[in-house]
């Protein structure tokens, strides 16, 4: 084996040399121009598309070279196993992209380490594995298409993407990408054989291979189901009525989620006897306003720098230091922005000189978030902590019960404050802040009626001596335990608390689809629902115990549907070559895991060609002479 | 377990509507210099796939060394040996390197064949691949195959566009590994000059199909050559029997018929003849006007009309 590497190292050697050469200039220009460690998600996404592209031309190029019949011919005739002879191309591929990919990242990497350019902490050196992971898991798709010799085999890219969009798996990433290399290196194991047909060998193989057909087709079966119907919707809501009456009595969720935030607010007040209107025309008066969720997903300790929504770095200009946050330290690092020397740590109650005098109880407990919109506010999981440039220090502004954590940093909505958390939405009075009373006391806590998921969105506005606020929820789909609903109260400072209507909302015809990922997949439903997420970022763990209870009809209808994919699956197991056996478990498997069952069946087991041969034995049975 | 080195059963190979293979059955002892002949698209590439089980059948089973082609496990492929067309090899790698990788698969390499063979081809050893002519590359290729002492040796028109002197080396090359080792050769070519130099069995193929096996010997004595000169109106050829061929040369009507004997000149004087002699044909005519014999069928008024070759 170590001669065919070296025969595959001698053909690709003076391509990985010009390679990185070109990626270390590539990366010397993204530092110069500020991209390296760049704090934009879409830019970090784009890099590691770019590495992913460069796996899938590698594999590409390379197993096209060997897969033409007579090159084919001439590896596969000697004394040793394809799969020996594919491990040494594999092999030597993994060392191209350690090679042209790794090893100049990393120098790089820790070139800023080194001379104090950047704060680099250990996920920076993580990130090395997870480029790895992603180029290979690319490389490896484009073996497994160039070998299977079918179009189909692109549809596995559903599998490979999983590691890169998954961006709220926190630390679980690893693993996941770790699996998907697996399943992938099987897959194309099992199909690395004198005969290139694309047919796996073995039970788990076959399984495998069969299990990542059928992941692809579900997401896409399910995400070409909800791209139509939410075009069918928003061909029906143009054909509607845009009368402003008509509007205000929409009572449907998908209609509302469009009205700006004073029109969402005062639909919420709706009622058929109209017993709101004076109020209704007191809020046309004033102003409304919105309270936002921005955190979408906690940060995590040592997660890998592409997962952060945006830099950890507080710039305070009036000093000339810039404190960026250290995963390693859990502290504030700050550097003077002219010299780059570090001037000290700030932990969340004090600043310090040198780290080596911070104890454990000095650092942050968790990652903080630093908002884009203030600069100088952090939020670190249930308390919001504000930056004061003149002690360059922190001050705490506000902390909410532990078994908490906060959405977004201190909002402003005219003569109020709210913090909203996964729980509550706490309103301050401005003053306090205002006259430095801190931390601050919140006057009044609304606790959220349903699931902070569901929330779309909160509109408040100020009216003569009080607040009206309006929950809009509805925005969850997931699992169906959410209801789609309108709450508007009223409330003061003082701390009175009413409210003031609840509409029931009607779910709109993509909610109406919340039963097709049963009917298309009972068992891919069911599976992905409940695959584990990374705890601190599973958005819907709450929600998990609670199964659903599936209505009388969609049970009526998914029988049905079984036995329409068992029949169908046995009326095309007749057109294939498969022992009965094989038949028989193929339409046992496809009754439960429904469409994308047959339709892997159908690309995974080609149809007999006996057209020929049918002829002849006919010949042959009325007595025709052969050869 | 079969006793033939090389054997096909049943075998048909289909390419969607199009067949390749049509019932082969094709049975090869082991020793000696077989040849595969058959026009464009008779099945013979298709037929050494499926030999070395890089395509499956369509229906029916081949053998290689005993093994069923589908099942030959690495160590059986250390027997077999292939040269294409193309003369295939690694051609970023020097020709020493490239030996030195080949010796490494094969415990029973033999540096002295690979020397005597290599020796007829101008062939520097620190070369690379990619520069060496068609020839010397074919030279690399055989000595290499032979090197490896395979039991079976596959050569898929292994001489195309090489040059006399290459050619020439080639075949010697051949010759000295029949006489000196114990190896089978499977021999496919279209060019019928080297085939009646070296082959012992000649094996040929019409779409798809085995049309003969036999000796080429006998199958030269199996087919004759008429020239023929009527007086009037040329006959129909169905009245010929064993008829395969017919030109018309200077006036003169020239048959190539099979299976028949002498007293076919009778029936050519019956059929109009002022004159019928027969003449022996070489092999490359046999195979021609065998081969042919489905596609130049003309009727009578053509043949007036056939151009003078």
């Amino acid at each position: 084996m170590f001669k065919l590497f070296t025969c595959e190292w001698l053909r690709i050697y003076k391509t990985i040399v010009i390679a990185t050469l070109v990626h270390f200039l590539i990366l010397g220009l993204l530092i110069n121009f500020g991209f390296f460690n760049s704090d934009s998600i879409g830019f970090k996404m784009s890099l590691v598309l770019f590495y992913s592209g460069c796996g899938f031309l590698l594999g590409i190029t390379q197993i096209k070279k060997y897969t033409k019949p007579n090159q084919w011919a001439y590896y596969i005739n000697r004394p040793i196993s394809p799969k020996t002879i594919y491990l040494a191309l594999f092999l030597a591929a993994m060392t191209a992209i350690v090679m042209v990919i790794v090893i100049p990242f990393f120098i790089v990497t820790l070139l800023l380490d080194s001379l104090n350019k950047e704060i680099i902490d250990l996920r920076h050196y993580h990130q090395l594995f997870y480029i790895l992971g992603v180029t290979l898991s690319f490389y490896l798709l484009a073996c497994y298409t160039t070998l299977s010799q079918t179009t189909s085999s692109f549809l596995l890219i559903m599998v490979i993407l999983l590691p890169i969009i998954s961006i709220n798996m926190g630390g679980s990433v690893y693993w996941l990408l770790f699996g998907v290399i697996s399943v992938l290196f099987i897959m194309v194991n099992s199909i690395i054989k004198v005969l290139l047909n694309g047919q796996p060998n073995g039970v788990l193989n076959r399984l495998i291979t069969t299990i990542a057909y059928q992941y692809s087709l579900y997401f896409i079966i399910t995400a070409l189901f909800f791209m139509l119907s939410e075009v069918v919707l928003d061909i029906s809501y143009k054909k509607r009525d845009q009368s402003q009456e008509q509007t205000f009595n929409s009572n449907r969720y998908r209609d509302i989620i469009f009205f700006n935030k004073q029109d969402t607010l005062i639909t919420g007040l709706y009622t058929e006897n109209n017993q709101h209107q004076d109020l209704i025309e007191e809020i046309k008066l004033g102003q409304t306003d919105r309270i936002r969720k921005r955190i979408w997903f906690q940060p995590t300790q040592q997660q890998l720098p592409f997962m952060d929504e945006n830099k950890t770095i507080i710039n305070d200009s009036d000093n000339q230091v810039a404190w960026q946050f250290s995963h390693d330290l859990m502290l504030f690092v700050g550097k003077n922005t002219n010299s780059r020397k570090v001037i000290g740590y700030l932990g969340p109650d004090k600043s310090f000189l040198d780290v080596d005098d911070i104890n454990n109880n000095q650092v942050f407990a968790s990652v903080p978030w630093v908002s884009w919109v203030s600069k100088n506010q952090i939020v670190v999981k249930n308390k919001i902590y504000q930056y004061q440039y003149s002690q360059q220090s922190f001050r705490l502004l506000f902390s909410a019960s532990d078994d908490e954590f906060l959405l977004n940093i201190l909002q402003s909505q005219g003569s109020i404050k709210t913090i909203i958390s996964n729980k509550n939405i706490y309103v301050f009075d401005s003053i306090d802040y205002d006259n430095d009373i801190i931390p601050l006391q919140e006057q009044l806590v609304i606790p959220l009626s349903d699931d902070y998921n569901n929330l779309w969105d909160v509109q408040v506005t100020e009216v003569i001596d009080r607040f009206i606020i309006s929950f809009l929820y509805g925005k969850s789909t997931r699992h169906d335990i959410y209801n789609a609903e309108q709450l508007v109260y009223e409330f003061t400072l003082s701390g009175d608390l009413i409210l003031l209507n609840k509409r029931k909302l009607e779910h709109s015809p993509s909610m109406l689809i919340k039963d097709l990922g049963y009917l298309l997949s009972p068992v891919w439903k069911l599976a992905l629902d409940y695959f584990p997420l990374h705890p601190s970022r599973d958005r819907y763990l709450e929600q998990r115990p609670q199964v659903k209870k599936l209505p009388q009809s969609t049970i009526t209808t998914l029988i049905l549907l079984a036995i329409f994919y068992a029949s169908f699956s046995y009326i095309l197991s007749k057109n294939r070559n498969l022992t009965t056996s094989r038949k028989l478990i193929w339409v046992a498997l496809n009754t439960i895991t429904g469409l994308p069952g047959i339709l892997s069946f159908i690309l995974l087991n080609p149809k007999k060609n006996t057209l020929e041969l049918k002829k002849f034995h006919t010949e042959k049975q009325n007595g025709a002479q052969n050869v | 377990m079969s006793n033939y080195i090389i054997e096909t059963k049943d075998l048909w190979m289909q390419f969607g509507s199009k067949v390749a293979l049509k019932n082969l059955n094709l049975c090869i002892e082991a020793g000696g210099i077989h040849s595969i002949v058959g026009s464009n698209g008779a099945g013979k590439s298709t037929l050494f796939k499926l030999l070395l089980g890089v395509n499956t059948p369509s229906h029916g089973e081949t053998y290689i060394l005993g093994q069923n082609s589908q099942k030959l496990r690495p160590q059986d492929r250390g027997y077999i040996g292939f040269v294409n067309e193309e003369h295939t090899l690694p051609e970023w790698m020097q020709v020493t390197t490239l030996i030195t990788m080949e010796k490494s698969f094969y415990p029973k390499w033999n540096d002295s064949i690979y020397k005597q063979v290599i020796g007829n081809f101008n062939v520097e050893n620190n070369q690379k691949i990619n520069q060496l002519s068609r020839g010397e590359r074919a030279g690399v290729n055989l000595a290499s195959a032979l090197a490896k002492r395979p039991k079976v040796l596959i050569l898929d028109e292994p001489t195309l566009g090489l040059d006399v002197v290459a050619k020439q080396a080639f075949l010697e090359s051949l010759l000295f590994t029949e006489k000196n080792e114990d190896c089978t050769i499977i021999y496919c070519s279209h060019q019928m000059d080297e085939i009646e130099r070296v082959t012992d069995q000649l094996i040929i193929m019409e779409q798809g199909e085995l049309v003969s096996a036999s000796t080429p010997e006998s199958f030269c004595e199996k087919i004759h050559y008429w020239v023929v000169d009527y007086l009037d109106k040329v006959p129909e050829s169905h009245l010929i029997p064993g008829f395969l061929q017919q030109r018309n040369i200077e006036g003169e009507i020239h048959y190539m018929v099979i299976d028949q004997d002498s007293s076919l000149k009778e029936l050519f004087i019956k059929l109009g003849a002022q004159s019928a002699f027969h003449s022996e044909v070489s092999l490359h005519q046999a195979v021609n006007g065998f081969l042919s014999r489905n596609h130049h069928k003309p009727n009578a008024e053509e043949k007036t009309e056939t151009s003078h070759v």
